[in-house]
């Protein structure tokens, strides 16, 4: 197992008033995708959900399944711009769970569960899933080479719960190379066991091998440095509130964060990380 | 390969660079956590000696190594 | 990159996001960011359900910013090319207002016009007497409407490459021709605009009173602030025209952070608010005052900043700008939060094309428009096209992402302008340091003896003479009784009696010549009101000119007899 529930409890539950000093206004903590140079992150977020749900191919007549659904942006910008019919979310957060439920959003529901135990005779016509593949492996179980079978399960469970003729939208952080640096090998450590315990990031070739015989790659798209923009931004925007979040949540969560948004800045610049994009169609038997 | 590199004494050399202490008793069967070393400094280790020999060793490589005649060989290989 | 509409679709997630119109009667409509999407779709079905399909050109004559920003929107939608044209601004001169709209209607295929019943009888009458508009269909606003739809789904899709509108030149210089907007200039002049210029974010809020059938407040604040997220606040133009505080006392109270306007209305806010109105204002908000669309005079700039001061006005929010219709809207934008740079510009240097910087308080004070956005690109070029260097005052060519298709169905005119990927902006400017110093039209230049005269700056000198109507004045060049070149002024005097009358033209050539070296020819003195302008208020030489020539203008004294024919344009050196 990657990332158990008390692990993502650990990454997500800080206080959601915490991330929404630095987040943009619509609490997306993934990579935003930016369509020009000086873009803002609220309207690059809103490029990356477009982008998405274009690959998973969303009209308003579908039903569509956000695998780790976050603060549910993706369902309520399924819900509202896209105007789907049904839109579902799985997180394995129960307050992220609560959150998007008190909001009542049309045709939204957010269910609190580990999607690969998630028992469900609903069947999905699209499926989006933003940064959720990054907490399935251990880097135990990766030692161990257990990667591909852990990520191929998660594409057979996608391939279980939708229908025929289904496109999937899947955003993935990777991890390239492994610093040499003695410090940048401190700070990653920090981050994969402080901030993001549990999950170890898929190569892309991990995903390559594992979407077989349930998912073809239509497209990949690279988005390194839009992610290092973005955490840049984060950055720029927790320091503004630096006295405040001192103040209410302590110094070590601000140097914490501090620390963990500085040092992914320097893991998309130098490739240790990397981020993609991928528009996947099912395989039908 | 006939300039070939004798890549134990200079894993001793760089490694004593590394963590600051002498590592003249290592073999090429010594096992790697057995040593002390961690993976912060093992890295750190890999590095040197990819930039002293002018190579890249994919991380995949890394991944399966427990002896320091493995990382040795891994080298090697590299510098076919 | 997303289009206008995509984006507009997307930003339904925005649901505490809304646009304010303020209506003529003073009433105040919401209208939130999810219901401007539903709007939106719901229009353009209609549209569609009209009979017309994408591509097809719709007319739009809807005085109320609200209705007219839904059918825009709607229209683009649903694939439709949207045709921007101004209300009738009175109820006089009505025939020559008819006679633009037939030839706009005429000019841009356009298959339907919609408008409002107060305005249908007269269109009416308009359109069948004119041949070629007998079969434009007159929709009025109300048949768009209706219930705006649960799950909005747009008619049709639309592609970067489709036109999203025609843009008519405001004519300063010929008829209206229609500039064909993409949507993919739409796209990247917003960017270019609110995240390159503005550095917006959804936290923005914009607050304008710009007429919304010109580029400044159709793309300013209808387009390019649903990029950003950007909340706006519309006023009605007649509203600041009328109570000129309305539009700072709107910013005030929104807490605006970002407007535009061009010069003239930076010193009618200065000129006409009153201390009691501004006592309580607070205008440490606004981050960005942009003025573009016409000549800048760093001293109305100045004063305008100098008289807010005690508001909270931080003037280095002033952002000077520079653009045009045939690039989508702007080109450069001043650097925010830098104060304003102005530069003091030796005039004999300047008749010789050349900008030499003078001391502070010596020459003529010209305003830095800032530098081009990224992606685009200046050049200053001589009237052959070769590449003039820095400081040199030639024709400024812009080339990037945002430059037009060229004019609709006119290929002899977007030839002439559009070459090689470049557009001829047909302006006179400067670059030092990557800066753009813009000087005057190309085509509206006044040679005397050799020497190039910007008619701003004799506009500019001539209005300062006491009994001028501060900017109601022209200044234009025609060919003398000798065949040389000679520069005429025709302005609004206040006064009528003979004698003052006089002594006013006296005092413009005296002006002129002390300050600008420059013999006037002739100065006509007119009637109030009666200045031929633009819908958006600039001032017409070539049509001031041949109405004198025609005899045309409402004059106050008697003219000597005509012994001039207009300047030829083979003189103009900037031309080709």
């Amino acid at each position: 197992m990657g990332s158990n529930k008390q692990e993502v409890e650990v990454s997500y539950d800080v206080s959601n008033e915490f991330f929404r000093l630095w987040l943009d206004e619509r609490m997306n903590y993934t990579c935003a995708v930016f369509e020009s140079e000086h873009q803002s992150l609220e309207a690059a977020q809103l490029n990356k959900l477009s982008i998405l749900s274009d690959f998973a191919k969303v009209t308003a007549n579908k039903s569509v399944l956000d695998i780790g659904c976050g603060w549910g942006a993706c369902l309520e910008y399924l819900a509202t711009s896209r105007s789907v019919k049904r839109a579902v979310g799985v997180t394995l957060s129960s307050s992220q769970a609560e959150e998007v439920n008190r909001r009542k959003l049309p045709g939204v529901e957010c269910v609190e569960s580990d999607f690969m135990k998630w028992e469900t005779t609903e069947k999905f016509d699209a499926l989006v899933s933003i940064c959720m593949l990054d907490h399935l492996c251990s880097p135990e179980e990766a030692r161990k080479g257990k990667a591909i079978d852990i990520y191929r399960a998660y594409f057979k469970k996608c391939h279980e719960v939708t229908n025929p003729g289904a496109w999937f939208g899947l955003q993935t952080i990777l991890r390239n190379k492994i610093p040499r640096i003695k410090k940048d090998l401190e700070d990653i450590y920090f981050c994969t066991h402080v901030i993001f315990p549990g999950g170890l990031n898929p190569r892309l070739e991990d995903i390559v091998q594992a979407v077989n015989p349930y998912w073809e790659i239509i497209t990949v798209k690279q988005r390194r440095h839009d992610y290092e923009r973005t955490t840049a931004e984060w950055l720029r925007r927790m320091r503004l509130h630096e006295a405040r979040i001192r103040q209410e949540w302590g110094d070590h969560v601000f140097d914490d964060y501090d620390r963990y948004l500085s040092t992914c800045v320097r893991a998309f610049d130098q490739f240790y990380s990397s981020l993609a994009q991928y528009e996947l169609r099912r395989l039908d038997a | 390969m006939t300039d070939k590199h004798d890549l134990l004494p200079m894993f001793k050399t760089v490694a004593a660079r590394v963590d600051k202490r002498s590592f003249d008793d290592v073999t090429r069967a010594s096992v790697i956590t057995d040593l002390g070393v961690d993976s912060l400094s093992m890295m750190q280790i890999v590095g040197e000696m990819e930039t002293e020999l002018s190579i890249q060793i994919p991380d995949e490589d890394l991944v399966e190594i427990v002896t320091v005649g493995d990382l040795c060989s891994r080298v090697e290989r590299r510098l076919v | 990159m997303r289009s206008f509409v995509e984006v507009l679709r997307d930003n339904a997630v925005y649901t505490e996001h809304a646009h304010t119109f303020v209506r003529l009667d003073g009433s105040e409509r919401r209208i939130s960011y999810p219901d401007l999407w539903r709007f939106a779709c719901q229009r353009a079905h209609r549209f569609h359900e009209l009979g017309l399909r994408k591509g097809d050109r719709v007319a739009l004559i809807v005085p109320e910013p609200d209705a007219f920003v839904l059918a825009f929107m709607g229209a683009l939608t649903g694939g439709l090319v949207p045709v921007p044209m101004y209300p009738p601004l009175t109820l006089a001169k009505m025939d020559a207002y008819g006679e633009t709209v037939r030839h706009i209607l005429r000019a841009s295929g356009a298959k339907a016009l919609v408008t409002t019943p107060g305005l249908e009888p007269m269109l009416k009458q308009h359109l069948v007497l004119a041949a070629g508009c007998n079969d434009v269909k007159l929709i009025l606003d109300a048949e768009l409407e209706g219930e705006p739809e649960l799950r909005p789904v747009p008619p049709c899709d639309v592609a970067l490459d489709d036109l999203a509108f025609f843009q008519f030149t405001s004519g300063s210089t010929t008829m209206p021709k229609g500039v064909m907007v993409t949507h993919a200039n739409l796209a990247h002049n917003a960017h270019a605009i609110m995240f390159d210029g503005l550095r917006a974010t959804s936290r923005d809020r914009g607050v304008s009173w710009l007429p919304l059938y010109h580029d400044m407040g159709l793309i300013g604040f209808v387009v390019a602030p649903i990029f950003a997220q950007v909340e706006v606040m519309f006023l009605p133009t007649m509203n600041f025209i009328r109570r000129p505080s309305s539009w700072l006392d709107a910013i005030h109270r929104y807490r605006g952070t970002i407007t535009f306007a061009p010069n003239f209305a930076y010193a009618l806010a200065t000129r006409a608010v009153s201390e009691e109105q501004s006592r309580a204002w607070d205008l440490s908000c606004l981050k960005a005052m942009g003025c573009g669309a016409e000549p800048i005079h760093a001293d109305t700039l100045r004063r305008f900043t100098e008289r807010f001061a005690r508001s909270g006005l931080c003037a280095a929010a002033l952002l000077p700008c520079y653009g045009l219709a045939e690039a989508t809207l702007a080109v450069t934008f001043a650097r925010l939060d830098v104060p304003m740079r102005v530069e003091c510009i030796d005039p004999r240097a300047m008749e010789r094309g050349h900008a030499a910087p003078q001391r502070e308080g010596e020459g003529l004070e010209l305003v830095g428009c800032g530098r081009p956005f990224g992606g685009h690109e200046l050049a200053i070029r001589g009237q052959d096209g070769t590449a003039l260097g820095e400081r040199a005052i030639g024709e400024i060519w812009a080339r990037g992402p945002s430059i037009t298709r060229g004019y609709f169905e006119q290929p002899d005119a977007t030839r002439e302008s559009f070459v090689g990927g470049w557009l001829r902006t047909g302006d006179l400017g400067y670059l030092a340091d990557g800066e753009l110093f813009v000087c005057g039209r190309a085509k509206d230049l006044i040679i005397v003896h050799g020497k190039n005269y910007y008619p701003q700056d004799v506009e500019r000198v001539a209005s300062e003479v006491q009994g001028i109507r501060p900017d109601q004045c022209v200044a234009f060049a025609r060919v003398g009784a000798d065949g040389s070149e000679e520069c005429v002024v025709v302005a609004e005097a206040q006064k009528a009696s003979g004698k003052a009358l006089r002594e006013i033209a006296s005092g413009v050539k005296q002006r002129v010549r002390g300050e600008l070296g420059l013999t006037v020819a002739e100065v006509v003195l007119i009637k109030r009101n009666t200045l031929p302008k633009t819908s958006s208020g600039k001032v017409r030489r070539r049509d001031t000119r041949a109405r004198l020539e025609r005899g045309e203008l409402e004059l106050l004294t008697e003219r000597p007899l005509a012994q001039s024919v207009p300047a030829a344009r083979a003189s103009n050196p900037a031309q080709v």
